[in-house]
């Protein structure tokens, strides 16, 4: 055992022998994590034991025995992703799996507390009840929010209408790296409606921007925001298949839209007037040739042999998904006009509208939850995120530009899978003309030169970043020891003013950050 | 098929998590979202579907050796295969429960085995049944019955197949001759094997014991065969799962159609063979959909070798085409019994514990899992629970808090 | 020669800026002290005009360890006393020269101001471009924007109000211990020259990457760092307005209504005032009160480039089904209120020297605090009493409910001139409210210990909070002592 035994014994008395295990299997099995990350290794360092607290004063107690031997730890909840792996072989993993509840859901302030291995889907079907909606990650609806808005960075389809995931915390409980239970904002009343205070925000130095994937003590409580929502309160699913095939039963106040533009400055402005107009719920733009070859590969890998064929994709590469909701029936109108006036004014080919045939019901009902995302995650078709930085949308449109040259260069060269160039999965945010850009680019883990792309063109993109100043650093920040050499100077050392960040708060570093 | 030619499925696993829930646009409430009854139970990773895809990589992988620790780890787990259905909601490519059994397989191969599952094994060669019992306890269900004999060198149109917890439980015994009885008195042609019925053999396969499993079920082909049946109708849901997936993969063919009794029932039904009592008072019932009669029983199409990612779907085993409906049109033929559906059914119902070896090494697993179940059907307002399984049915009824009863029992009670 | 004067010897030396060590015109600095805080007079004051001066000040105060106390907005005038020195031989830093609007880009509808720029001088520039800032309530026309946003005073269109620090974005910060850093767009990489040049809106508040300091140094009573300048959204006037007032003596009716109109995104600017905070804010004749509910809830409602007066209706509609299913009346004016004016009220600034909460001469008790909707009642109801207790008339106690974060939470502002019972009244409100859970997010004056006594967890990383960004503690010592005087990591 790569701990001490008198640790083992003490953490296995506070949880219990049922939920502490050095098993060099099951460990194992909380260590291969082949995708998102750039370098091409599934195994990830194999934790020396897995805990499993039951309680926050368990996970507490387990936290200080860490203290006393100086033992390493490192804390996930649905534990989707490669983010919050063990990054030392000491390192203890912490799986949360057992502290599941919905603590509190409050229809009157729109506020939901929840625990770390509540889940997305839980929590919608749970809100929908209330006429509500939870921003949940594009991860899934299996995946846990309190995750989401405690620890990591991502943006989603409802970014539009629901913003960043890490702006979606209100208050939280929080176990402090050594060891105490700590009430952030008003929790410290057992009320979450606020995270900030009382004096400086100790929440944003907690929490950050990115979020520390569990590096940062252990969150384990969280008040999410709810918001609005005119929508179903539950699927109305007559037949039994998948959701696919499901003749979902969508209300007529919700409309679908597939608006195609074939000029970037076309899709720019659209963005700008969809972000004023304010009638988008979920909106994103996706990747034509990354998202068909996760479906319908057979198709794509054809149709890209064909020269005319994979121009004529070409044409539709710059897809933007729109869902609108109603909250009145002339609420309804209006929206339905502005959509329609957008796209006639940015010279679109506009699609959809009432959502009545079986793939706009599926896309729908998937994007509600972020259901079959996970498809997107499959080995062979899955992706890689180089960069993005989220800023003023025009930006974005710049960023993913110089993205789309890098990779067709690349495509050209043969250096990477031929997605048709485009990788960007580019949205508007609350509303506003911040916009968020996500380069991605197609991979296949069992071809080499796949998996020695992903690196090339993180930092390829990265550069582009740095040298026209477009907005930041984004997630180039996960390119590794490059990356973060090219930025810390040129980014008012970000990367040092971090370590000192989590030397303050935890000096022995027990909970090792990931990419860095 | 050996465990490394799954280690693609094994690789592309991403850890979404969604194996371990029902698929989102089903969850009604927090308390039945959950699907698998092992991960529940242990909560560790491991005991995931994906967990166990990892535990395959692993070893694959030479990352860490079969041991005492893989063993415990896949055959605490029921192979209900809702797992393997909730992966497949969303993804082609990769065959979770497959997957369990071959490292079940894998862990025969290296001796890494229960002697409660050894002796499971020694006594359907030893005792041609797979309860350990002596062969002399076996219940002459037949006898008394103008029903057709295999050893009394008869033909016939049906071979009824009673299975051997049938065969060896009173109760359970006359349930099966009153069926039979039912049939013959509607004019269908049966034929069975009575006291001299061969096992299926079911668990041999859910162990990991195929070769065990398919001598067996080599016995079994061979005596439906002098039956002259055209069709094998089971009253044993397992051995419904083994006619139509395992002896196909193991490369036993039946030659019939295979159908399980509340199939053959509902199509007696719909063709208008049965007039159909109603109840003296209004009663709810629940239905729980047994995993060997719902998405474990799809049948066999092919061990395909190419890329998953493009496997067809009528060559994709997702669960969907296993019966779900015959049980459901016999309860809902009944006047005065409403059916009222908890909220894991189907494709993605929870499981009852009792199958692939759990009651034998993990009789809490079992206990916990029958105990959930029972809990979603009270919070459903019914009176009784419903199966189509004599295995479920004597784990839900050893879960107490609710009466279960086999969907044949109110066959036999209002049906004439 | 002195800390003080080395100091100051060596700024002059390095960075030639401009230092004020006149007596008399020290003294006058602290001359406007409404708070209840006793400030001294401060050994100088230094009026940097750019970035670097302002790190080089900070550099020099670590290096001679000075105190420094910040002040963003010209004038003398302090409400909580924050912005005056409280400790002898400090320099305050005055940003109000450094007062350029630096940018103002339509398109993204942001602007970047320097830390002296105030809201009357922001909104005068923005309205050439068809924008206007969203502001805190009737904000004081000589106020910075930035301080006011740095302390969390929230603007008033809870829709807009995502999450703190909006409408705050990207900062450009010199922390206590001298060190430069941009927090959200303004890290870089590239300077801000580069990044405009780019086409960057400069809207990010969050980041780079784990960090989120911007965000940390609000509420901070300028303990942590010296904000340079920051870039601020903004919105676009719009082609047409329409006002809309819903009534009632039920705050719990009004305040659920609040919370569904603000949910559905209807309205922009909206506020909820009792009575006499009618009175006192939008000048309605004390008869015209008198006659009218208790509590009125007032919003406006504007229409853009998309079908503007469909737009306005539809919204305004929507609130009248809203209010219909609650029992309640939206009506398009209000006796007595000229809607121009009241227009003007809630999207425009106090004008110079008639800040709603200071009346010269009176001795005033504000106190404000968040929580949710639907316990203003409570809280109003138990500052009532106190006020009565105190010996003041209830009638007279002006209570300002501003929803934030789309109705999750509200600012609730009790206001009351008391004369020579505010000392005793601020302190009893005060605890009565804190023991009903009022949760003070900016603690001042009186309270800030028994607040801290209560958020212990707060206090106990406030130590390493301050560390991180001023370890030698020499910004604004003594504001939130209370806090930084908890346990040490």
């Amino acid at each position: 055992m790569l701990i001490p035994v008198e640790a083992y014994k003490e953490i296995e008395k506070i949880v219990g022998s049922e939920n502490i295990t050095a098993d060099e299997q099951i460990c194992d099995t909380y260590s291969q994590f082949l995708f998102h990350r750039p370098d091409p290794q599934v195994w990830w360092q194999r934790p020396a034991a897995i805990v499993m607290p039951g309680s926050t004063e368990e996970v507490a107690g387990f936290v200080k025995v860490c203290n006393k031997y100086k033992i390493k730890y490192k804390a996930h909840s649905t534990g989707y992703g490669a983010e919050n792996g063990a990054t030392a072989p000491d390192c203890v993993l912490v799986d949360l799996r057992r502290m599941n509840h919905i603590v509190q859901l409050d229809e009157k302030n729109m506020i939901a507390v929840v625990e770390p291995y509540v889940t997305g889907g839980e929590v919608e079907y749970m809100a929908w009840q209330h006429g509500l909606t939870a921003c949940l990650t594009t991860a899934g609806p299996q995946s846990s929010p309190l995750a989401s808005v405690t620890s990591h960075q991502g943006g989603n389809c409802a970014g539009c209408s629901m913003g960043y995931n890490g702006r979606n915390m209100l208050a939280c409980e929080w176990v402090s790296p050594d060891g105490e239970i700590v009430k952030v904002g008003s929790a410290e009343m057992d009320e979450y409606f606020t995270a900030d205070g009382p004096g400086p925000s100790f929440k944003a130095m907690i929490r950050g921007y990115f979020g520390f994937d569990g590096a940062m003590g252990i969150f384990t409580k969280a008040a999410l925001k709810l918001y609005h929502w005119a929508g179903m309160t539950d699927y109305k699913i007559p037949n039994d298949g998948n959701l696919y095939e499901a003749d979902v039963e969508i209300p007529d106040n919700i409309r679908f839209y597939t608006m195609i533009h074939n000029e970037w400055e076309d899709l720019e402005k659209a963005y700008y007037a969809l972000a004023e107009t304010e009638v988008c719920t979920y909106m994103n733009k996706f990747s034509i040739g990354i998202t068909g070859q996760a479906y319908m590969p057979e198709f794509f890998e054809q149709a890209l042999k064909l020269p005319h064929l994979r121009e004529a994709l070409k044409m539709a590469r710059h897809k933007t998904v729109i869902t609108i909701v109603g909250n009145s029936d002339r609420d309804l109108d209006y929206k339905v006009k502005c959509v329609e006036q957008i796209a006639k004014e940015s010279n679109a080919i506009l699609i959809g509208g009432k959502v009545d045939n079986p793939y706009r019901k599926a896309q729908v009902a998937s994007l509600c939850k972020y259901d079959g995302y996970a498809s997107l995650f499959n080995g062979p078709g899955s992706f890689h995120v180089a960069m993005g930085a989220d800023e003023a949308i025009h930006v974005n449109v710049k960023q993913a530009q110089e993205a789309q040259r890098i990779k067709e260069g690349m495509i050209a060269a043969g250096q990477c899978e031929d997605d048709l160039g485009c990788g960007a999965w580019l949205g508007i945010y609350e509303q506003s003309s911040r916009g968020h850009n996500e380069a991605v680019m197609l991979i296949d883990p069992r071809k080499e030169y796949s998996l020695s792309a992903m690196m090339t063109y993180s930092i390829e993109c990265s550069k582009v970043l740095a040298t026209q100043h477009l907005g930041g650093i984004g997630f180039a920040a996960f390119g590794g020891r490059e990356t973060v050499e090219t930025f810390d100077p040129i980014t008012s050392n970000y990367y040092e003013h971090t370590l000192k960040v989590k030397g303050l708060l935890d000096p022995d570093n027990l909970a090792n950050m990931t990419f860095v | 098929m050996a465990l490394m030619d799954y280690k693609v499925d094994q690789g592309w696993c991403n850890r979404c998590s969604n194996c371990k829930f029902i698929p989102s646009y089903r969850i009604k409430h927090s308390e039945t979202m959950y699907v698998c009854p092992s991960i529940t139970e242990y909560n560790f990773h491991a005991y995931s579907g994906s967990g166990k895809l990892m535990v395959g990589y692993s070893i694959n992988d030479g990352h860490s050796e079969l041991s005492e620790s893989t063993r415990d780890v896949v055959y605490r787990c029921t192979l209900c295969g809702a797992c393997d259905y909730t992966c497949k909601v969303f993804r082609k490519d990769i065959d979770v429960a497959e997957n369990i059994e071959e490292l079940r397989k894998e862990c025969v191969n290296h001796g890494l085995v229960y002697p409660e599952h050894q002796a499971i094994i020694d006594s359907i060669s030893e005792n041609g049944n797979q309860l350990c019992k002596d062969p002399a306890a076996k219940i002459d269900w037949a006898k008394g019955l103008k029903i057709k004999k295999v050893a009394d060198g008869d033909q016939g149109e049906i071979y009824l197949y009673a299975g051997d917890t049938n065969n060896f439980t009173s109760g359970l015994a006359k349930r099966t001759k009153n069926v039979a009885s039912l049939l013959l008195k509607k004019g269908i042609d049966l034929i069975t094997s009575g006291v001299e019925e061969p096992t299926a053999a079911d668990k041999a396969f859910d162990l990991g014991f195929v070769e065990a499993g398919a001598d067996a079920a080599r016995k079994l082909a061979e005596e439906i065969k002098k039956s002259g049946a055209k069709t094998v109708v089971t009253m044993d849901a397992h051995a419904f799962t083994a006619f139509r997936y395992y002896y196909p993969r193991y490369g036993v063919d039946l030659g019939v159609e295979v159908l399980h009794i509340t199939q053959l029932l509902e199509r007696m039904y719909l063709d208008g063979m049965f007039t159909v009592a109603a109840a003296e008072e209004p009663v709810k019932v629940t239905y729980h959909d047994p995993c060997n009669l719902g998405r474990r029983s799809e049948p066999f199409t092919c061990e395909y070798e190419g890329d998953k990612r493009r496997r067809p779907m009528e060559l994709t085993r997702t669960g969907d085409l296993g019966v779900y409906q015959a049980p459901r049109t016999l309860i809902e033929a009944i006047g005065n019994v409403e059916l009222v559906e908890m909220d894991r059914i189907k494709g993605w119902a929870w499981c009852c514990g009792n199958g692939a070896g759990v009651a034998e090494i993990a009789p809490k697993l079992l206990k916990d899992t029958a105990a959930n179940r029972v809990t979603e059907a009270q919070l459903t307002g019914a009176d009784q629970m419903v199966t189509a399984c004599p295995l479920c049915e004597q784990a839900l009824n050893q879960a107490g808090g609710m009466k279960t009863v086999d969907v044949l029992d109110l066959v036999l009670q209002y049906f004439a | 020669m002195s800390n003080i004067d080395a100091y100051l010897k060596a700024l002059c030396e390095d960075t030639g800026l401009e230092i004020e060590t006149d007596a008399k015109a020290l003294k006058k600095t602290i001359a406007k002290n409404y708070s209840r805080s006793e400030a001294v007079v401060p050994a100088a004051v230094i009026y940097p005009v750019t970035v670097e001066q302002v790190e080089a000040a900070l550099k020099a105060a670590n290096e001679y360890e000075v105190p420094v106390t910040v002040r963003s907005s010209a004038g003398n005038a302090s409400l909580t006393g924050t912005s005056l020195p409280w400790k002898e031989g400090s320099v305050v830093i005055n940003l109000s020269k450094m007062n350029k609007i630096m940018h103002i880009d339509e398109l993204n509808c942001m602007a970047i101001v320097e830390a002296g720029v105030t809201f009357e001088q922001l909104n005068k520039e923005l309205k050439k471009h068809g924008l206007y800032m969203e502001h805190p309530l009737q904000a004081k026309a000589e106020k910075s924007v930035i301080a006011a946003l740095l302390d969390r005073d929230p603007v008033l269109t809870a829709k807009h109000l995502w999450d703190v620090p909006d409408p705050l974005c990207a900062m450009k910060m010199v922390f206590g211990n001298g060190r430069l850093f941009g927090s959200g767009s303004a890290a870089g990489p590239g300077t801000l020259e580069e990044m405009l040049e780019a086409g960057c809106a400069m809207n990010q508040s969050q980041g780079p990457v784990w960090l989120d300091l911007g965000r940390v140094m609000t509420g901070a009573q300028g303990t942590l760092a010296i904000c340079c300048w920051a870039s601020v959204k903004v919105k676009k006037i719009g082609t047409c307005k329409k006002m809309a007032y819903v009534q009632s003596d039920d705050i719990n009716v009004l305040g659920a209504y609040a919370s569904q109109v603000i949910r559905r995104r209807l309205g922009e600017e909206a506020v909820l005032l009792n009575r006499k905070g009618m009175s006192r804010i939008f000048g309605l004749d004390e008869k015209n009160t008198d006659e009218m509910p208790k509590w009125t809830y007032i919003t406006s409602v504007r229409g853009y480039n998309y079908f503007p007066e469909e737009y306005m209706e539809n919204q305004y509609a929507d609130m009248e089904d809203l209010a219909a299913a609650a029992g309640l009346t939206v009506s398009a004016e209000l006796t007595g209120l000229d809607n121009e004016k009241a227009f003007a009220v809630l999207a425009g600034t106090s004008k110079k020297n008639d800040f709603w909460k200071l009346r010269e001469g009176n001795d005033i008790v504000d106190l404000f605090c968040l929580n949710t909707l639907d316990v203003v009642d409570k809280f109003s109801v138990l500052a009532e009493k106190v006020v009565e207790k105190c010996g003041l008339d209830p009638k007279e106690l002006i209570v300002y409910v501003q929803p934030s974060q789309m109705a999750r939470n509200c600012h609730i502002e009790f206001l009351i001139e008391a004369g020579d019972k505010a000392a005793e009244t601020e302190k009893l409100l005060g605890t009565v409210l804190l023991d009903n859970n009022a949760f003070f997010s900016r603690p001042y004056g009186v309270m800030e210990e028994a607040i801290y006594n209560k958020y212990k967890a707060q206090r106990h990383f406030m130590p390493a909070i301050k560390a991180f960004f001023d370890e030698k503690g020499i910004l604004n010592p003594g504001k939130l002592a209370s806090g930084y005087a908890g346990g040490a990591l």
